[in-house]
């Protein structure tokens, strides 16, 4: 009879050990696996670090408030917020027709939009200069009729941005739009709501988050954006050189010291990073 | 508003065939178990499927016009399909769906703006209805800071602010728990009886004036219980047919076959009168009533409730030729609505007896044992049709009647 109460007494306790498990952290991760963690870690944060440390800090405010620096700056949030709200205004669309879609069709669909994802920059570069360039397929057609020359232009930086920050948005607004489903949609049918009724007040609302989390990867993309814009865009000063522009040149520059170019790259951290927290705050204010 | 259906989907296997009409301010509950197409007639009815042949009708208005493809002198009327939005008929599930993102009042108000109502009247309407479902201190309220019971008073009082031609609930206390599904369940009655009587909202400036015909409600439920609080009719589902529809009172009392007794939670017997008093079944069991039997030779059906059957282990305690009583082997025990359930060898009928009195007997599966059933608690009639009857519609409706179907037949 005693055995009994007692085997009754450890498997409560047990139960009651593994309830509270869960809430002690790190209790569910194998210890091994902590090595491979902390390496990846370094590896993301030791190059900042570096960079930090290599920097000539005496130098840094002058290299920064530098006329070449400031329009570097200016130029790069003004493309980057031009590029993401181009990617809204066609990417929210765009997420929708495929959340929308039967399977086969947003397979598809959904490779053709990760296509830029996976393709080296350079490479889009080459085919948006082929597509609008002087003699490429629609670039000669638009120099014809309306004497528009896209390539090496600030336009052309704002499209090669796109190019490649609108898969992220894509991405992020059509996972958002598969998690919140159509059931809402439904019911605001059944109440009588007409499909911008709903688009408007039900699926944007629905998909916010996601559409934030969304707008935050394609505007660091776009700021981030070298390949494709150097390539279709080019490197003028004032016009399309933006900072990873800026950057890359004054770090080849003739004559001009490597100092300015970690400069001009603590710069752009310190931008991004305060851009990413402006967005998170924004983000938890309207709570879902 | 009058609402007459008449539907057949495909679904893989399963087709749904049901043709049905509910008039204005009747209530018609659709009882069937899972799988037996209620779902799918509701959405079908809310225009969120379109029927592979069909015509549903409200008030006169078309919503669904489907020729069935292979009838080429069906084709001759095109086929409609009027969308969702634009058919004025709410509908609410076993969940919410409140809209995440607005208040209790904005979730309510959301339908009243669909019709174009400015945002102010909306609100002031919808804070009337939050009233009348008793939340009028939740109105600014999100839905997650709501019960599972208050969100779904809030998502009835949203759906009932439309005022829409034909309510379809589909299973609306499914998802709470005893205590809210009675609550919930309460007001759904309250709100449905409110419209039998002259819609007084238009008077208390609150309707939108335009639909002074009360709606026609259809209730899906596999319960009992919201057949016989909320239903004026009920209809008995079984595999996509209607296999029995009529007033409460008859299809739930006088269930027409064994399916529908099941449903209702009845043993259903089928038999012969043999002599004024004695009702002989084909496997040779008798049963009396103390109510009048039917004349001798009518086929009748015999019903009884579970908890009526008394299981003994004395063989030899009622004479075995006494009706209402019969000697079985129990092949089952589980738990029942009203204690304990026994099922029986190779017999259709179920007992259920409290705890104690199966502890006191120490029954348990296998043994042979005595049935008995009190005769007061038998109810015997003539076995009805196993056809649907032609719906009873208190209005005429104002329109041709929609060309029905050929009568349904049974398994």
């Amino acid at each position: 009879m005693t055995v009994t109460e007692t085997v009754t007494v450890t498997s409560t306790e047990t139960v009651a050990a593994i309830k509270r498990s869960p809430i002690r952290t790190g209790a569910a991760i194998p210890r091994l696996l902590y090595i491979p963690a902390v390496v990846g870690l370094a590896l993301l944060i030791l190059p900042i670090v570096g960079l930090f440390l290599r920097a000539d800090w005496p130098r840094v405010p002058a290299a920064i408030m530098s006329v070449e620096a400031q329009s570097a700056l200016g130029l790069s949030l003004q493309t980057a917020l031009s590029s993401t709200v181009l990617c809204i205004i066609v990417g929210v669309p765009l997420a929708l027709l495929i959340a929308r879609s039967g399977s086969r069709v947003a397979g598809l669909l959904r490779a053709l939009t990760t296509l830029p994802l996976v393709m080296p920059p350079l490479v889009g570069g080459i085919a948006l200069l082929y597509l609008l360039g002087r003699n490429g397929l629609v670039g000669s057609g638009l120099e014809l009729a309306f004497g528009i020359r896209i390539p090496f232009t600030t336009a052309a930086v704002v499209i090669a941005q796109s190019f490649v920050a609108l898969p992220f948005l894509v991405i992020s607004v059509e996972g958002a739009l598969r998690t919140a489903g159509t059931r809402f949609e439904t019911v605001a049918a059944t109440l009588g709501a007409g499909r911008w009724m709903v688009f408007r007040r039900v699926t944007l609302p629905l998909i916010m988050p996601g559409l934030l989390a969304g707008t935050v990867l394609c505007f660091a993309r776009a700021l981030g954006e070298f390949g494709a814009t150097a390539l279709f865009a080019g490197n003028a000063a004032g016009i399309t050189r933006t900072m990873p522009l800026a950057i890359y040149t004054a770090f080849n520059g003739a004559g001009v010291s490597q100092d300015s170019a970690i400069a001009l790259s603590l710069l752009l951290i310190v931008v991004s990073i305060v851009i990413l927290f402006l967005l998170r705050s924004w983000r938890t204010t309207p709570e879902l | 508003m009058m609402v007459d259906v008449d539907l057949l989907v495909h679904r893989g296997p399963f087709t749904l065939d049901v043709s049905v009409s509910v008039a204005p301010g009747e209530t018609l509950a659709l009882l069937g178990p899972n799988g037996s197409g209620k779902s799918t007639m509701l959405a079908a009815i809310a225009g969120l499927l379109t029927p592979d042949r069909g015509t549903i009708v409200v008030g006169g208005k078309v919503l669904t016009q489907v020729a069935d493809a292979s009838d080429a002198s069906d084709a001759l009327g095109r086929n409609s399909q009027v969308p969702a939005h634009r058919r004025r008929i709410g509908l609410l599930g076993q969940d919410p769906l409140l809209f995440p993102h607005l208040s209790a009042l904005e979730n309510v108000a959301f339908g009243l703006r669909s019709q174009g109502i400015t945002a102010s009247l909306a609100r002031a309407r919808a804070r009337q209805w939050i009233e009348d479902v008793g939340l009028a201190s939740f109105a600014d309220r999100r839905p997650a800071e709501l019960s599972g019971g208050q969100q779904q008073r809030i998502a009835i009082a949203r759906v009932l602010a439309t005022e829409p031609d034909v309510l379809l609930f589909d299973e609306p206390m499914a998802a709470l728990d005893v205590q809210n599904a009675s609550l919930v369940r309460t007001l759904l009655r309250e709100r449905l009886a409110d419209r039998h009587a002259a819609r007084h909202a238009t008077a208390a400036g609150r309707g939108t004036g335009r639909s002074s015909v009360a709606p026609a409600t259809i209730v899906v439920t596999h319960n009992v219980v919201d057949a016989l609080v909320l239903a004026d009719r009920v209809a008995i589902l079984d595999r996509g047919r209607i296999i029995d529809i009529g007033v409460v009172a008859r299809v739930l009392g006088q269930p027409a076959n064994l399916f529908a007794a099941t449903l209702v939670g009845l043993n259903l017997i089928e038999g012969i009168v043999e002599t004024p008093e004695l009702v002989r079944t084909p496997d040779g069991r008798r049963f009396s009533s103390e109510n009048q039997l039917p004349p001798v030779g009518t086929e009748v059906s015999v019903v009884f409730p579970p908890s009526a059957v008394t299981v003994s282990r004395e063989a030899s305690m009622p004479a075995p030729a006494m009706p209402n009583s019969w000697r079985a082997t129990l092949e089952l025990l589980e738990p029942g609505a009203n204690g304990i359930r026994l099922t029986f060898c190779d017999d259709t009928v179920a007992a259920e007896a409290p705890p104690t009195e199966l502890l006191a007997q120490r029954l348990s599966a296998g043994d042979a044992v005595t049935a008995s059933i009190d005769p007061a608690a038998v109810t015997v009639y003539p076995r009805r049709p196993a056809v649907p009857e032609v719906p009873k519609v208190p209005e005429v409706p104002k329109v041709p009647a929609v060309p029905k179907g050929p009568g349904k037949d049974l398994p």
